[in-house]
């Protein structure tokens, strides 16, 4: 490391878990987000060069949500892939008995994918990335305020989710 | 002495000390039962359960442990999870058998508690069933009491210390819920755990931290330094107190990785930082960095104390002008140690 | 699903749980959680899902993903050293505090070995996970030196309460 800037390599050793974990909870899958974390990595490459020492985990919590964002961005403007972006849009349908998988983490790792992006972004960089909400409003280009409206209703959405087992 | 006239001398003397204890009793007495608790379970025998509480995200959290005394070791927990202490010697048991935690002497100079608090000695309620004597510790800025100590009227034995936050509410409490055996003759001290006590796996005392850390002899003008010691993974570990509640303080090089700490911390800044806070059952965590250096406070105190005592901290060891600093601390420093 | 709309104004529970409210948002809040149940309920509700989301374990890749990206970059980064560079750190020292990482071992040895000769690596902070664990338990033995010595050891006798 020169100055507080990491090397690629570094970034990639010292970081590498925590980004991917962010990059699976906000993509669902592990597929996703291996191909999330490839983008990634690239940009973060691109980027070190103009880094400023400062907190590296939301600069690489910001560059994994940006890749993520283009992707379903790109993914909505293909007619047959297009989600609606409707907050107050129900979830999946309740699974049959036998796929109700018992494992906690499982559900709310379910119920987490099941949360409209626009929800799902803000507790993912909240919770599992541990950013400030003036973090999170940079990172998504939004005040702090909508930061708090997003967050606080994703919350509750999960819950609802995870009490009536839908996940 | 007949067994009536014993018992009626009891009740009597019982009668002139509870008399003798009237609320304003001065701060000297409360002293002497606090000082008296210090060690009370290393004088008496003892056997029973202690619940330890505390809020942990506004919700309680419970915890109990059976304990015991014999002739001067003290042992809590059983099955796989045990401590036990004996003269300066501290092991603790974990699956993987017994540890050694501590073999360093401990300077006996601690900081009179009545320099910072206003101390006030009443008549107690009955904890585990037995009558106590209460020290009610008042932090004199706020004149809000912050920590109430029940000391059994008998042994002396501390049966329960609460921790209470700036509003007066309890957030923290360890105390005895059954007692089974409290005073009375004394048996023979169990044998050592069978352990491998070598040097290289408990902390050593050292007279001074090595390049780059800070010992500040004093803390937000309260808290005074009662031990500077290297582990054995490098980390540096120090112990201040203000008389009545301790803090431990842990340095290590580097900038604060989040990444790898427990879930369930709470966001607390400290300065410009943004660093984490816990609520556990063997106290108040906070953990943050300055100045490239990971820092770590633990004590039974409040999260917001904590926080006051981290800003002090840091405060205390900005480098600059650090000559200046370490004559004041030179000067200040209430006692020394080697 | 609850389709009951949330309160006016609940968006400030969320801040509240995560500290990024102000001081008079907070005393504000407690007033009114004091008297409403239905704002309680809603706290409990943000929180139970925070907590939820907050114990979800770290996500490893599969372990030929990490091989793949460094071999990926057959060129090793050169670091730029700074004209008034500092003297050489002692490398294995270096080495040794870092954590050891499986997939480094098998699959950027010959990266690493590249970058190691190539740089002069100049003195940096590193960045330190503290063991909180085993600082509560330290803790917990040295203030039971100094004071009550049941009261201090007892939380050793209890899981720390940690979670991952």
């Amino acid at each position: 490391m020169t100055d507080g800037v990491p090397t690629w390599e570094e970034v990639a050793r010292d970081k590498g878990r925590f980004m991917y974990t962010v990059a699976y909870r906000l993509a669902g899958n592990d597929e996703d987000a291996q191909d999330l974390v490839q983008e990634a990595l690239i940009r973060v490459k691109r980027g070190l060069e103009r880094y400023e020492p400062g907190s590296l985990e939301g600069w690489l919590a910001r560059i994994v949500t940006n890749v993520f964002l283009d992707e379903v961005r790109r993914r909505r403007r293909r007619p047959t892939d297009a989600l609606p972006d409707d907050p107050e849009r129900v979830l999946p349908p309740s699974p049959g008995a036998d796929e109700v998988s018992t494992q906690l983490s499982d559900d709310i790792q379910t119920a987490l994918a099941a949360l409209p992006e626009e929800f799902r972004v803000p507790v993912v960089l909240c919770d599992v990335a541990d950013q400030s909400y003036e973090q999170i409003a940079a990172a998504l280009g939004v005040p702090v305020g909508t930061v708090r409206s997003r967050l606080h209703r994703g919350r509750r959405l999960l819950r609802s989710m995870l009490s009536e087992g839908v996940a | 002495m007949s067994r009536v006239a014993r018992v009626v001398l009891a009740a009597v003397l019982a009668a002139v000390v509870g008399v003798l204890v009237l609320p304003g009793a001065r701060a000297d007495d409360a002293e002497s039962v606090l000082d008296r608790a210090r060690n009370a379970t290393v004088r008496e025998d003892f056997s029973g359960l202690v619940q330890i509480e505390w809020l942990a995200d506004g919700e309680w959290q419970t915890a109990r442990v059976p304990v015991t005394g014999t002739g001067g070791t003290v042992q809590v927990g059983e099955g796989v999870r045990k401590a036990e202490g004996r003269g300066n010697e501290r092991w603790i048991a974990g699956v993987s058998g017994w540890q050694a935690g501590w073999d360093e002497a401990v300077t006996g100079n601690v900081p009179s508690p009545s320099k910072h608090w206003d101390l006030a000695l009443t008549k107690g309620t009955e904890i585990a069933g037995r009558p106590t004597l209460v020290v009610t510790a008042t932090d004199p800025r706020t004149d809000e009491a912050r920590l109430k100590v029940y000391c059994d009227r008998d042994t002396g034995v501390m049966l329960r210390r609460e921790v209470l936050d700036a509003k007066g509410r309890v957030v923290r409490a360890v105390g005895f819920v059954e007692v089974k055996k409290l005073g009375g003759t004394r048996d023979a001290a169990p044998a050592d755990p069978k352990a491998k006590k070598s040097k290289d796996s408990t902390p050593d005392r050292v007279a001074s931290v090595p390049d780059g850390f800070d010992a500040p002899a004093t803390v937000a003008d309260r808290y005074v330094l009662a031990g500077r010691y290297l582990r054995p993974d490098g980390i540096v570990q120090l112990y201040y107190t203000d008389g009545l509640f301790g803090v431990s303080v842990f340095q290590q090089r580097g900038d604060l990785d989040t990444s790898g700490l427990p879930r369930g911390s709470e966001g607390v800044a400290v300065g410009d930082a943004r660093g984490r806070g816990y609520e556990v059952a063997g106290g108040t965590v906070l953990v943050w960095d300055h100045e490239a250096m990971t820092r770590t406070v633990v004590s039974d105190a409040t999260i917001a104390d904590l926080r006051a005592f981290a800003a002090a901290f840091d405060d205390r060891t900005e480098h600059h002008g650090g000559i200046v600093e370490d004559i004041t601390d030179f000067v200040l420093a209430p006692f020394r140690w080697n | 699903m609850n389709r009951e709309p949330t309160m006016p104004g609940a968006d400030v529970l969320s801040a509240y749980l995560d500290g990024e409210c102000t001081d008079a948002e907070r005393v504000l809040v407690e007033e009114q959680l004091a008297s409403s149940e239905e704002l309680r309920d809603e706290l409990a509700e943000a929180r139970a899902a925070r907590d939820a989301v907050r114990a979800l374990p770290l996500r490893d890749a599969p372990p030929e993903f990490w091989a793949r990206m460094l071999a990926a970059d057959p060129e090793p980064e050169a670091v730029l050293v700074p004209a008034a560079a500092a003297a050489p750190v002692d490398l294995a020292e270096r080495r040794a505090r870092r954590s050891p990482s499986r997939w480094l071992a098998a699959a950027a040895g010959a990266a690493a070995a590249a970058v190691i000769a190539v740089v002069v690596l100049v003195p940096q902070p590193q960045s330190a996970t503290p063991p909180v664990g085993a600082f509560t338990a330290a803790h917990a033995v040295r203030s039971s030196l100094q004071d009550d010595a049941v009261s201090s050891l007892a939380p050793l006798a209890v899981s720390a309460g940690f979670r991952r």
